[in-house]
């Protein structure tokens, strides 16, 4: 099975852990896709997209204690695609209608990144 | 309590009702033996309430059935009553009937509150109907003492009897109803104790199922960093040996960092406490570490980061710099600027080592200490390889309410 390429997809990581960003990253990157920015922040995250337009948006659920709900919703509105990344096994944390993205438990499994990144852009 | 209280009336009525039998068996065999032939019907009366009131007694003796007892014996006394009324009526004499009010009134003064009104009102008739009563004795014939004397003294006496047990009955009764409702009210308190701690359990329970989501989620944060470290540390490392003793270094920094925020509930560390947390274990003599400065309270996630930053510096001083070799010297001084939000700033230099070669790529360990600090804390650091030693300046804004 050849491995998928992200081929220029812009991504934005919003990811409060400063190693398990860069390492999303780097593996975003080895894969050709584009990170334009990480944020560890939902502030951070908004001034990002006010700045820039992104493709996609990989969403850690608790950043420092923040829900990044705020931040799902307002993609959710724009019809940016984006997909959770979480440390809970639960989905206490999100509402209901965020239920059916596609979420992602940590630690990252770098197959099933790749293969979710290019299953939201499948037609 | 109710029950020794029924016991007690019975008793009393009993003896009331014996004082009665005994004068009207008395007035009985008077009349008899002083005017048996003329006057049949009082004889017939008397006889007949005699034997209504021995009966009565009689079916007092059995004591288990309370309620029938109580009104058996208040209609013996109404007999007598009825009796001695009719005896006056029929002797024409019109003392009986107000000397029977006389003793209806103290009877009901016994049953209804003791108001002052009430107290003078009876007080009244009682020496009205006395001084009445004298009168009409000193100027009658001996049957009318013995009506007097025989039944309707002790019909009164029998009725004041009754009537006073029957107010400590009253009195006995409104104290078990007050017990009663002290237990009421106890227990009611009790219950309320017993709700609040349910809620309280429920509270725990739910900080708990709380805590345990949480240590979930700081598990899999943990593995993700570990993961991500390893990825990082593997990259960066030009032999398996280089890569094992980074990545052991490292691994071991955090949990010793985690280790001592567990013990204080994640609160927080001192940074003195944090310095020597993570660079101690690098000091090769007892002099060749020196802290001075502030040592403000840092909060967690603050602790962790800087700590990781601080350990890059500590390895990186251990395999090439001051710590790498006997003599050499680390110095760190520490400040908080107060300016707003207030500043710490760390200052880290390195003397007496090897020279120093600035590295010709920047390694992992440099990449985290000057993002992490960047990026998670909002703080900067700038790491100067200088011949004599490695010299840093870091700068972290911390929190108002700590500086």
């Amino acid at each position: 099975m050849t491995p998928p390429s992200l081929c220029g997809l812009r991504v934005l990581i919003v990811e409060d852990n400063v190693v398990v960003a860069d390492a999303l990253k780097f593996l975003i990157e080895s894969y050709q896709g584009s990170v334009l920015a990480m944020a560890p922040s939902v502030e951070r995250a908004f001034e990002v997209l006010a700045a820039t337009t992104v493709d996609v948006a990989v969403l850690d659920i608790n950043l420092n204690g923040a829900s990044v709900v705020p931040l799902a919703e307002h993609l959710h509105a724009r019809g940016i695609h984006f997909l959770f990344l979480t440390g809970y096994s639960d989905l206490a944390l999100l509402p209901a209608h965020l239920h059916d993205r596609p979420r992602l438990d940590k630690p990252v499994d770098a197959e099933r990144l790749l293969l979710t990144l290019r299953d939201l852009f499948a037609p | 309590m109710a029950d020794e209280a029924n016991t007690l009336l019975l008793e009393r009525i009993r003896l009331g009702l014996w004082l009665v039998l005994i004068g009207v068996g008395l007035v009985f065999f008077g009349e008899l033996m002083l005017n048996g032939a003329t006057r049949p019907l009082i004889g017939t009366i008397q006889a007949a309430n005699a034997v209504a009131v021995a009966v009565i007694l009689r079916l007092l003796q059995r004591p288990a059935r309370r309620t029938a007892n109580l009104v058996a014996g208040f209609l013996a006394l109404a007999i007598t009553v009825v009796a001695a009324g009719a005896v006056g009526i029929v002797a024409r004499d019109a003392t009986t009937p107000v000397v029977l009010i006389v003793g209806l009134t103290l009877a009901t003064s016994m049953l209804v509150p003791w108001t002052p009104w009430w107290q003078l009102l009876n007080v009244l008739v009682v020496v009205a109907t006395a001084v009445w009563t004298v009168a009409t004795i000193v100027a009658t014939p001996p049957l009318f003492w013995l009506q007097y004397v025989g039944t309707i003294m002790p019909t009164l006496a029998g009725t004041v009897v009754i009537a006073y047990a029957l107010q400590r009955q009253r009195d006995a009764l409104a104290g078990a109803e007050r017990e009663r409702r002290a237990r009421e009210i106890g227990l009611r308190e009790a219950n309320l104790r017993l709700e609040t701690e349910i809620q309280e359990h429920r509270r725990t329970e739910d900080a708990l199922r709380f805590a345990m989501r949480e240590l979930d989620h700081r598990v899999k944060n943990t593995l993700a960093t570990v993961q991500s470290v390893a990825d990082q540390t593997l990259r960066a490392a030009v032999s398996l040996d280089e890569f094992g003793t980074a990545f052991s270094g490292r691994i071991q920094a955090m949990a010793r960092i985690h280790s001592a925020l567990a013990l204080r509930r994640w609160q927080g560390l001192a940074l003195d406490e944090l310095i020597e947390l993570v660079v101690g274990p690098y000091r090769n003599a007892a002099d060749s570490v020196s802290v001075a400065g502030d040592g403000p309270f840092l909060g967690s996630d603050l602790a962790r980061v800087l700590g990781m930053a601080l350990h890059e510096l500590a390895t990186n001083a251990a395999k090439y710099g001051a710590l790498s070799i006997k003599g050499g010297r680390l110095d760190i001084s520490t400040r908080v600027d107060a300016s707003s939000p207030p500043v710490l700033c760390i200052h880290w230099a390195e003397r007496n080592g090897p020279l120093i070669v600035a590295p010709r790529r920047r390694g992992f360990g440099m990449k985290l200490i000057e993002e992490a600090l960047a990026y998670e804390i909002g703080g900067s650091v700038d790491v100067r390889f200088a011949r004599q030693g490695v010299c840093s300046d870091i700068q972290i804004p911390l929190p108002s309410a700590l500086g």
